[in-house]
């Protein structure tokens, strides 16, 4: 790849193609670009690259450094986003000119942490394992959160008094609160939504939800505005689940729409399929 | 993104192997198709294949475009045209337009620094002009 030697700030003699292929082999979060085009006249050899990762500094050099900086900054702001996609963009440059440049994005797979090992979650984490979620079920009784009952999903037995230092929520960890416990609820509840966790789903109807909110207010905890419009209650789309089998299907279902950042109703009739309506 | 694991290891399965190999990446999609920008397949000179592209349809060809990209060392973009017979044929007729970017792959610092990627019917690239997403202005 073209790296400039008198650029040291970029890492000279370092391939950002290998470190890129790193970031894949390692699931972390890292975005690569590579010039497709230039116009008006090519005066940049095409294929040139830039890596950008989520935790570090960039490496490579697309020929130019006003480009250079829009790359960056275009990646930094991919990274924030939820769920982005890989894309190719047009980057207007001063002078008229335009550079065509693709922008991969490789993101660590998405976490799904289950509080609750009940009967019903036992469908909800097959279904997100199979879906590729990395998952964990949260519980503190032995004879339900076993290995047995959750191939494929990590396990922390512990005491609810416990989870504040046990269970570690990240930004694409997606929250499903389903103890079937008023008090185990409410430890989870707070727990989520004082995390980055981007969506905490809690199962049963809104007034026992209500009511856990409230029992918490009189513990003295409060959330804002934003931590609040972070929780999906009652959780999952509308599809008239009934057995713990639909129930997760509706779960699941909801936290990929929400991830896309799609509404999650019928596709029937529509022109294009790819289409978030959050953006 | 457990396929782009997939992708990397075989990479690195084929470096330590020293077989040579192409990386195919989806790079623009218009219209409807069956994968999306960043799906990717490699391609390795005995013709083995990790990770696909399409619904099918494109797999042989690109792995055809893929053997000049490791015998020749310059990469190339490929526009395909899912309406044309090539797929139809097939009964897979999507209504969209992909292209392709095949390249060479190589950890050499120096062996890509001159190429340009270039089309393989020689029309593609020079008409392509920028069609994607206005990225910033």
């Amino acid at each position: 790849m073209n790296v400039r030697n008198e650029n040291g700030r970029r890492n000279p003699g370092k391939d950002p193609f290998a470190a890129w292929t790193e970031c894949l082999k390692e699931e972390q979060a890292a975005v690569l670009c590579t010039l497709l085009a230039f116009s008006p006249s090519p005066d940049l050899p095409s294929g040139v690259r830039l890596f950008i990762p989520e935790n570090g500094e960039p490496l490579g050099d697309l020929g130019d450094e006003a480009l250079n900086r829009l790359a960056v900054e275009w990646a930094r702001k991919k990274l924030d986003t939820l769920h982005p996609q890989s894309e190719t963009c047009i980057f207007s440059l001063p002078g008229g000119r335009q550079a065509e440049v693709f922008v991969d994005v490789n993101l660590p797979p998405s976490e799904l942490m289950i509080f609750g090992a009940g009967h019903d979650a036992i469908p909800l984490v097959k279904l997100a394992v199979q879906s590729g979620f990395k998952t964990t079920v949260v519980d503190p009784r032995p004879a339900y959160a076993t290995e047995d009952r959750f191939p494929g999903a990590r396990i922390i037995l512990a005491d609810a008094g416990l989870w504040e230092e046990r269970v570690i929520i990240g930004k694409r960890t997606y929250v499903v609160v389903m103890n079937h416990h008023l008090e185990r609820d409410r430890v989870a509840i707070r727990l989520a939504l004082n995390s980055p966790a981007p969506y905490v789903g809690v199962l049963g109807p809104r007034s026992r939800c209500q009511r856990m909110l409230e029992a918490l207010e009189k513990e003295g905890v409060t959330f804002g505005e934003e931590k609040l419009a972070r929780m999906y209650n009652p959780v999952g789309l509308d599809i008239g689940a009934e057995t713990p089998q639909e129930v997760a299907i509706s779960i699941l279902s909801e936290i990929l729409a929400f991830r896309k950042g799609c509404a999650g109703g019928f596709l029937r009739g529509r022109d294009n399929i790819h289409q978030p309506v959050r953006k | 993104m457990k396929e782009n694991q997939e992708i990397a290891l075989a990479m690195e399965e084929g470096r330590r192997a020293g077989r040579k190999m192409a990386l195919a990446t989806v790079v623009r999609v218009k219209g409807s198709a069956y994968r999306r920008e960043g799906a990717k397949m490699l391609i390795d000179e005995e013709g083995k294949m990790t990770g696909v592209i399409s619904g099918g349809c494109l797999e042989p060809d690109v792995a055809e475009v893929a053997k000049q990209v490791m015998a020749d060392g310059h990469p190339v973009m490929k526009r395909y045209d899912l309406d044309e017979d090539l797929v139809w044929g097939l009964g897979l007729g999507c209504p969209g337009t992909v292209d392709v970017l095949i390249e060479p792959v190589s950890w050499n610092e120096t062996t890509n620094e001159a190429d340009v990627p270039r089309s393989s019917d020689g029309k593609d690239v020079k008409e392509r002009g920028f069609a994607g997403k206005e990225a910033s202005s």
